[in-house]
């Protein structure tokens, strides 16, 4: 397990992927801060505002890392050299969750910093500090787990990279409906919106739990137990 | 006795209702060389899926060095090296990096075995050049180096010489003669250059439509490869007809190509040749040759046309 993680490291930083896709969404996280402009209390919170836009480029990323090593069979030369496929599955998933969460959280800790510094703001959202920073944490890798749910299912690039994006934009499009409320709380993108806009809960926590289980049990029977091609 | 590192009881494969491989039975004995010959869609590539563990079994057993349990087998897959269709590489880097990551993966705590493998199949001088601009006779070389990373007890390799040219094919050739003599590594190799095969392997395996056909070893297959005459005409019925009753033989063959082949009268080529000349046969070549490997498995499989028996 450990050589897996290792292996897997080395790939993600010898990989352009990483550092291309993590500047980009810091990128456009800068410019679409501009939108969200008097939306939110604070930079930190603006930035988190925009998130689940960014979710997209995680599509992307999981497409390039996940989807890549299929494609290629290069993730299949683990098994054949004698790994459980269990693990092959959990030192994916985690390294490619790590560098997610970077991906994602990286510009709103600049932009937080830029607020304390220039604009003479608090990083603190609410009273609740932590639990806010817990419910963050989930949300985004619970919100990056359903890229990486299509990456073991399919394993390719074409669908890995299509059925989450569809899937992308029908949530965007369902926070805007008529259900919005209810849909809000339930997606993990909605709810880092609702965070940013101070509408927190704990409840959160326990939704994103369920999505992030899900999708690795899904990721885990989908990969397990299929023959690999 | 040989020990054996592989052996498959009624192994079975199904995908859907298409049965890819059909109660195979075999033994794979260590210290020698394995050809595995088969056309494509013969369940080649399925059958080696299964040994290094990609794919699972419909029905059957599996062993790797007498374990058969799952967890067992994962563990003896540890002494094996593989390359399946077409070699596992990472495009955007370096050929030492591609062997990084397998090193690493594989535990294998001396980092200098890169260089080495690396040499062995001819790419110590492909530097900072990614994996993607490399030729496909280079990734060729880089999937082999992989495969040879943990210097493996049992190597299986599908399609080794694909896009390699005179020189690399005499090379990777004499490169696992070498392994086989020195570490006395056991190999699997499928290919369908079968020339190329003969010259390497000294067990043969024929397989076709998820079936073994035939095991055997090099010296029978030359037994049988025998020596005969090769006659060449536009009226093949009619010359088959003046064999049998001038020459008084019926120990000839007629192949997918239309070509009789006559295992008596080697000495006498000449009689054979008037015999058909008498008949007012027009000959258009008449030559002694030996079958290749190649023919004796069309000759098996019936032909290029699937479904046709030889005459034997």
């Amino acid at each position: 397990m450990a050589n897996l993680l290792r292996a897997e490291f080395y790939k993600l930083f010898h990989s352009r992927y990483f550092g291309v896709t993590g500047l980009f969404t810091f990128f456009l996280s800068s410019i679409l801060l501009l939108d969200s402009n008097g939306e939110t209390a604070n930079l930190f919170s603006a930035s988190l505002y925009n998130t689940p836009l960014l979710s997209f480029l995680t599509i992307v990323f999981s497409v390039l890392f996940v989807g890549n090593d299929f494609e290629q069979g290069t993730l299949y030369s683990y098994i054949s050299a004698g790994h459980k496929r269990s693990h092959v599955v959990f030192a994916k998933t985690l390294v490619y969750e790590i560098a997610c969460f970077v991906i994602l959280v990286f510009p709103l800790l600049i932009h937080g910093l830029a607020g304390v510094l220039f604009l003479d703001e608090t990083l603190a959202l609410s009273s609740d500090v932590w639990i806010n920073m817990a419910i963050i944490a989930l949300s985004v890798s619970a919100m990056c787990m359903l890229p990486l749910l299509f990456s073991f299912l399919f394993r390719d690039i074409g669908r890995t990279l299509v059925v989450p994006m569809v899937l992308f934009f029908l949530m965007i499009f369902l926070m805007n409906g008529e259900q919005a409320q209810i849909i809000t709380k339930i997606l993990p993108m909605g709810q880092l919106r609702l965070v940013s806009l101070g509408q927190q809960s704990l409840q959160f926590i326990v939704t994103d739990f369920l999505w992030i289980s899900f999708s690795c049990l899904g990721a885990y029977f989908g990969f397990c137990f299929s023959d690999l091609k | 006795m040989s020990a054996v590192i592989l052996e498959t009881r009624s192994l079975t494969k199904m995908y859907r209702q298409t049965t890819a491989l059909e109660h195979i039975d075999l033994q794979i004995e260590k210290g020698k060389i394995y050809g595995f010959i088969g056309q494509n869609g013969a369940g080649k590539t399925t059958f080696l899926r299964l040994v290094t563990g990609l794919a699972f079994p419909t029905s059957g057993t599996l062993a790797l060095w007498g374990k058969s349990g799952m967890k067992e087998l994962q563990e003896q897959r540890k002494r094996i090296g593989c390359m399946i269709e077409t070699p596992a590489l990472f495009p955007t880097m370096t050929a030492y990096q591609n062997m990084e990551v397998q090193r690493i993966q594989r535990g294998i705590p001396d980092k200098q075995v890169i260089e080495k493998t690396l040499e062995l199949v001819g790419l110590g001088d492909t530097g900072r050049k990614n994996v993607r601009n490399f030729s496909l006779g280079m990734r060729q070389r880089l999937g082999i180096a992989i495969a040879l990373l943990n210097t493996p007890e049992f190597l299986i390799l599908d399609e080794p010489i694909n896009g390699l040219d005179p020189a690399g094919i005499v090379e990777v050739r004499n490169l696992l003669k070498s392994l086989n003599k020195e570490y006395g590594m056991t190999i699997l190799i499928s290919s369908h250059i079968l020339e190329e095969l003969y010259q390497t392997a000294s067990e043969f395996i024929l397989i076709d439509k998820g079936r073994i056909i035939e095991e055997i070893p090099e010296h029978e297959l030359n037994e049988r490869c025998k020596r005969h005459i090769a006659v060449k005409t536009a009226d093949v019925q009619k010359a088959m007809l003046v064999l049998e009753e001038r020459l008084h033989t019926d120990n000839f063959k007629l192949m997918p190509d239309d070509t009789i082949r006559l295992y008596d009268y080697l000495n006498d080529v000449e009689k054979v040749a008037a015999v058909l000349s008498d008949a007012h046969i027009l000959v258009t070549g008449l030559s002694i040759s030996g079958d290749t490997l190649e023919d004796y498995f069309l000759g098996k499989i019936g032909g290029t046309n699937n479904g046709k028996s030889p005459k034997s």
